[in-house]
């Protein structure tokens, strides 16, 4: 028999109803997550165009150091890796993204409402923790990301911190400098920028070099910003050929990033116009001022400054270069005996070293990318590096009239500690940061190698390494140094005489994509038993940047990494420098979601350390 | 809309949306909610002892559908939980016979499923999903409760009141089911042509047959007023039941199968991005010109033939290239083909196109695309239908241009340029402004500056030919205001060409402009930035914009950075106005001075 449905109601609780509320519980359940929450700051300045730029920190406050910063409170002594990275491009991220998905996402919609007030890809000071030790080591605890402009393409900041310095940093695209201030770390703010209408005579800013005042020096590699005759801040004028072109300059820069002058890197009149070539030619002013690398000895009241490349005609075919002398091959010397006006007093040209390249472009005095100086007042040297020539040229004396410049150590010899059967192990190996420690002992230098059969089917590829050279003979001997690297065995071998650098250690940089390590900065900072940083002079550990900038991040390595260094001077990556979201040594700039939000990845360009 | 869908063996859509265990355990679940349900519709109990162990093995079914879709990973544990949580408090009601606490369980499981399909088509499109399984459960399960348990002899009165109680339901579920059916269609894109044309489509028919037909019975049994025909009600409630479980079995098998791909999708205003054979796509802007005539521009990066099929007319198209087509009620009929086969679609062209208030960057049919394909990627953007309240915007104006740039010209240094123009009104008005302030243009003239006033194509053979001169005596090239253009810009990374300025009305590389060569780099492809579409963007994004009336000289220069051997891994690729270089403003911007004179 069919029933009528019994109703029982009241007497028990529903266990509809309960089912109803444990559903809701369970699925209350699934949409909970946890998310890494950030306070935002931000810090706008006025540029000369009447512009608001700004910085917007995105204070991840999970971070000790960064909610006290954000509760106003202070963050006490700490150590952090700033690193001046790119964004990768609008394209990268969402593009690639919505191509392989199905036809029915509307791409234009997704582009749309994914934009938010900032620019759709900001680029940023991303604030690593670098305090050795504590549980917050190698993670971002800060990214501040500039604005409004994009694609600056970061470039290089100074090449070491000393506490109170502002940071300057570079975009090579946009030529547009900003200086942050770094003074409530892990928070920045902005303290100017310098617009590329501040500085007429000069284009592409590339490194800079902070002086005792606070303000720094940087060098524009590229030409005037309008073609023809530009009159520096000391009324000298010189002819140039335009943006990007020659002959770029030195521009003293304040801390609120006012330009305080511009001066000439070229010299009034024309250099041999064979070596130097410029496109379009400058009619009787030909140069090869396009200054890259910068350091400064202010006591010796001496700028040096290492000419690479006039950068709108960098010729992008490595067999057939169709002039590689617009690789450049000089470094010039500035007096700053009057800090508003470096008065350039030499102009040195490279030597040729004993390899005969197939490739002239590849010849050792080709493209001098970097510079550095020696720190102690009783040495008055320097040295330069070449990028595509993979050697090291020293002087030792910067004050000198006319600098003595001899090559003095060949990537070769280096590139042989991991690939004893190199060949060409120099020649266009991307040789970029080098730098001297500050008790002038060791030189460090990063190379991003060659990928094998980069040159030719049979090129063995050259090693992504950096490496230390032990300098002290050399320096040491003072202008009686005899070191020179002019037979073909010492490419190899390394200096015959008894002053030459040695290898003291030699990291190879595992890196299976198509570039390596081109940047990197010394720790120069030790902490002291009350917890609070003085500078050394023996630093115990490095970054350093594996510089890749690639449209997909496919193949790219876009991590920063530590090295330590041993009391036997040997390098170690520091594999506690972990990345906090794969767990692995260095810290990957590959990842989807940053501080400031997902924006895909990014490429550090360049580093240092700072403290607060 | 509609669409129309690949004719004649299209592409393989997408891989069904559901792995086949979560497509069993879905449609059990349909069938043990319904008969969870059933009893409160039809107001009738069922034979306990026949009804529980059916509900109890339909339960155990799942449960294990379940277990093996944990196994699999296929299936969330709190998902799982939760369908096992309702199951058993189902079998528990049933037991207890409590009517409301069995409709809980069975909306329970029901809402369950929502968690299995998930939200990869969005939201809303769940929700849709789920009404439909409800009202799937609802109608079948009413139909089996009362086929199954009270179809005999002894039950036809008691069947009579189930079916009049049920019928609302039936009827509400019948509607329901058809409603969010045809909105599933619409929303996948499934058209007439599809219906016909595919197995998906023919499911989809068969399976609407099928609840036809069940409706149809239903509608039979449920007006029996005879004796006679009360006599054959159970057998047509069996009927019906029947039919509804063809109707799910044809359900299950559409879940199996691909949904048909739609021949083109709208990703803005007339922007239509093809789908091709061979998992090609292409793009085609469709813009109209007059009430019957329209211009098709290929878009995306590759070359394609098109065929007006009202005019016959065959061309073949590269990117950035267009074909006038004849329209008819909006619509380009065309056939399209990226090598090996073709389609054949119906696009309609964008409406209301608008025409800027300056038209120096709009008097060339690449400019007025440019800056219609500009609108429409804002549009698409702002979801605006486009309609006429929104602003034309403001353009460029040659001869006041052209005073301007004399004055950002003289600030260079520059007293004299070397003219390369086409002869045409806009170049003519931008000569004569810069003559009459200060910088005369001469084509004869041996300056070693150089301006173009021609149209982009021309301009970029303009820029060929300089850079093939042996003795380069051209120190700087300044373009026309309305050449800032990735075609023209691009040639700057593979021609060695002297500095290369240009002025502009609005901030390039401002975050709006970002934007607009972003959405362009995504839907359009194979169309270069420039300054006409930026205009159009602003026109629906900031109208305002451009009407400050002011010029900025930038400089458009290429940076490289490292040689060959080293930059592979080091591209600044970009969606920038052209790979490795930037726009960077040269000069503090000059006002346009607003008297007419000679426009």
């Amino acid at each position: 028999m069919t029933d009528v449905v019994a109703r029982h109601a009241g007497r028990r609780l529903p266990l509809g109803l309960a089912l109803v509320l444990a559903l809701g519980v369970l699925v209350g359940a699934t949409h909970t997550g946890a998310s890494a929450s950030t306070q935002v700051v931000r810090s706008i300045v006025k540029g000369t165009d009447g512009k608001s730029y700004w910085v917007t920190n995105h204070l991840v406050l999970s971070s000790k150091t960064a909610s006290a910063v954000a509760a106003d409170k202070p963050a006490g002594h700490h150590e952090y890796l700033l690193v001046w990275a790119g964004d990768a491009n609008a394209g990268d991220t969402k593009g690639s993204d919505i191509q392989s998905t199905h036809l029915g996402i509307n791409p234009v919609k997704t582009t749309n409402e994914d934009a938010v007030d900032d620019p759709p890809a900001p680029d940023f000071l991303a604030v690593i923790d670098a305090d050795k030790g504590t549980q917050d080591y190698g993670k971002v605890v800060n990214t501040a990301t500039v604005g409004p402009v994009v694609e600056n393409e970061p470039h290089h900041m100074q090449y070491i911190w000393h506490k109170g310095d502002k940071i300057y940093a570079g975009g090579l695209f946009s030529s547009v400098t900003y200086v942050f201030d770094v003074s409530k770390l892990p928070e920045i703010s902005l303290s100017g920028v310098s617009l590329p209408t501040d500085t007429p005579c000069g284009s592409i800013p590339d490194a800079f070099w902070t002086l005792p005042d606070g303000t720094a020096y940087g060098t524009y590699m590229g030409g005037p910003v309008s073609p023809g005759a530009c009159s520096y801040t000391d009324g000298q004028v010189r002819l140039g050929n335009g943006y990007g072109g020659s002959p770029g300059e030195i521009v003293h820069l304040s801390q609120t990033g006012t330009v305080l002058s511009e001066s000439p890197a070229a010299s009034a009149s024309s250099e041999d116009s064979t070596q130097c070539p410029n496109y379009p030619p400058i009619p009787g002013q030909a140069t090869c001022a396009n200054p890259h690398g910068i350091q400064v000895r202010s006591d010796l009241k001496r700028l040096v400054a290492s000419d690479y490349a006039e950068p709108r005609n960098i010729v992008l075919d490595p067999v057939k270069p169709q002039d590689n002398k617009l690789f450049r091959s000089t470094v010039r010397i500035f007096d700053i005996s009057n800090e508003n006006d470096p008065k350039l007093v030499s102009v040195s040209t490279m030597p040729n070293g004993p390899r005969t390249e197939r490739n002239p472009g590849h010849e050792e005095p080709t493209g001098i990318m970097e510079t550095t100086v020696t720190n102690l007042p009783k040495h008055k040297g320097a040295f330069a590096e070449s990028m595509c020539g993979g050697v090291i040229y020293y002087t030792p004396d910067i004050t000198a009239k006319q600098p003595k410049w001899r090559e003095v150590f060949d990537d070769t010899t280096a590139a042989k500690a991991i690939n004893p059967d190199v060949s060409e192990g120099a020649g266009c190996d991307g040789g970029g940061w080098l730098q001297t420690s500050p008790d002038d002992k060791v030189l460090y230098h990063a190379v991003i190698g060659r990928n094998p059969g980069s040159l030719s089917v049979d090129d063995t590829g050259s090693p992504k390494m950096v490496y230390a050279l032990d300098i002290s003979k050399l320096v040491a001997a003072g202008d009686g140094t005899t070191c020179s690297i002019d037979n073909i065995r010492e490419v190899y071998n390394g200096g015959n005489e008894a002053d030459c650098p040695t290898v003291t250690s030699v990291l190879p940089v595992q890196d299976g994509t198509s570039g390596g390590p081109h940047w990197g900065a010394l720790d120069n900072f030790q902490s002291t038993e009350n917890g609070s940083f003085v500078e050394t002079q023996q630093p115990d550990r490095l970054a350093y940047s594996d510089y890749f900038v690639a449209r997909t991040g496919v193949d790219g390595n876009h991590k920063v990494c530590i090295a330590t260094i041993g009391r036997d001077g040997k390098l170690a990556v520091d594999r506690t420098f972990i990345d906090e979201n794969e767990g692995t040594p260095c810290v990957n700039f590959d990842r989807t979601t940053w501080p400031h939000g997902q924006e895909g990845n990014a490429k550090p360009h360049s580093e240092m350390f700072v403290v607060s | 809309m509609l669409v129309e869908h690949v004719s004649g063996g299209g592409p393989s859509g997408p891989p069904p949306g559901l792995p086949l265990l979560a497509t069993a355990a879905l449609y059990v679940a349909v069938v043990a909610a319904g008969l969870l349900i059933a009893p409160v519709m039809t107001r009738i109990e069922g034979r306990p002892r026949l009804r529980l162990p059916v509900i109890t093995a339909t339960a155990v079914a799942y449960v294990g559908l379940l277990i093996a879709m944990t196994v699999r990973d296929e299936a969330g544990p709190l998902t799982v939980v939760a369908a096992g949580l309702a199951v058993a408090v189902g079998l528990l009601a049933a037991v207890r016979r409590s009517a409301a606490d069995q409709v809980a369980a069975g909306a329970g499981i029901v809402a369950v499923q929502g968690a299995l399909i998930g939200t990869v088509d969005g939201v809303e499109h769940l929700l849709v999903v789920v009404v439909h399984l409800a009202a799937a459960a609802l109608w079948l399960g009413g139909v089996l409760h009362l086929a199954a348990f009270a179809t005999r002899s002894a039950d036809r009165a008691a069947l009579g009141r189930g079916i009049r109680s049920f019928t609302p339901y039936a009827v509400g579920s019948a509607a329901t089911l058809a409603g969010t059916g045809l909105v599933l269609l619409v929303v996948h894109h499934v058209g007439w042509a599809a219906l016909g044309g595919t197995a998906f489509g023919r499911v989809v028919v068969a399976k609407s047959v099928l609840l036809v037909l069940a409706g149809g019975v239903g509608l039979t049994h449920r007006r029996a007023g005879t004796a006679a025909r009360s006599l054959r009600r159970p057998a047509l409630v069996r009927a019906e039941a029947g039919v509804l479980s063809s109707a799910l079995v044809l359900a299950v098998v559409l879940t199996g199968l691909p949904a048909p791909v739609p021949a083109f999708e709208l990703a803005a205003p007339g922007l239509a991005v093809l789908r091709l054979p061979g998992d090609q796509t292409a793009g085609l802007f469709v813009s109209k010109a007059t009430a019957r005539t329209g211009l098709v521009e290929v878009v995306s990066p590759e070359s394609l033939r098109v065929t007006d099929l009202r005019t016959g007319r065959v061309t073949d198209l590269e990117p950035g290239q267009s074909l006038p087509v004849r329209l008819a009620g909006g619509l380009a009929r065309l056939a399209v083909s990226g090598g090996t086969s073709t389609v054949t679609v119906t696009l309609p062209a964008q409406a209301a196109p608008v025409r800027p208030t300056g038209d120096a960057a709009t008097s060339d049919r690449t400019g007025w695309l440019g800056y219609q394909l500009g609108r429409a990627l804002a549009l698409a953007g702002t979801r605006s239908s486009g309609t006429s309240d929104v602003r034309a915007g403001s353009g460029l104006a040659p001869h006041r241009d052209g005073v301007a740039l004399a004055g950002l010209l003289r600030n260079a240094g520059v007293r004299r340029v070397r003219a390369y123009s086409d002869g045409s009104q806009r170049a003519r008005r931008l000569i004569a402004g810069l003559a009459a302030h200060g910088v005369p243009a001469n084509r004869h003239d041996g300056a070693p500056f150089a301006l173009l006033a021609t149209d982009a194509a021309n301009a970029r053979r303009v820029l060929a030919r300089i850079a093939a001169r042996r003795h380069p005596s051209v120190r700087g090239i300044y373009l026309a205001p309305w050449l800032l253009d990735g075609a023209v810009l691009s040639t700057l990374t593979s021609l060695r060409l002297p500095p290369l300025l240009v002025p502009a009305p609005v901030d390039p590389m401002s975050p709006t402009a970002d934007r607009y060569r972003a959405a362009l780099a995504v839907a359009a492809g194979g169309i270069a930035p420039s300054v006409a579409g930026l205009l159009g963007w602003l026109s629906v994004v900031s109208p305002a914009a451009g009407s400050d009336d002011v010029l900025t000289l930038y400089a458009a220069t290429p940076v490289g950075f490292l040689p060959g051997v080293l930059d592979v891994g080091h591209q600044h690729g970009t969606t920038g106005w052209f790979t490795g270089g930037t726009l960077v403003a040269t000069s503090a911007p000059v006002p346009v001075p607003m008297s007419q004179g000679v426009h």
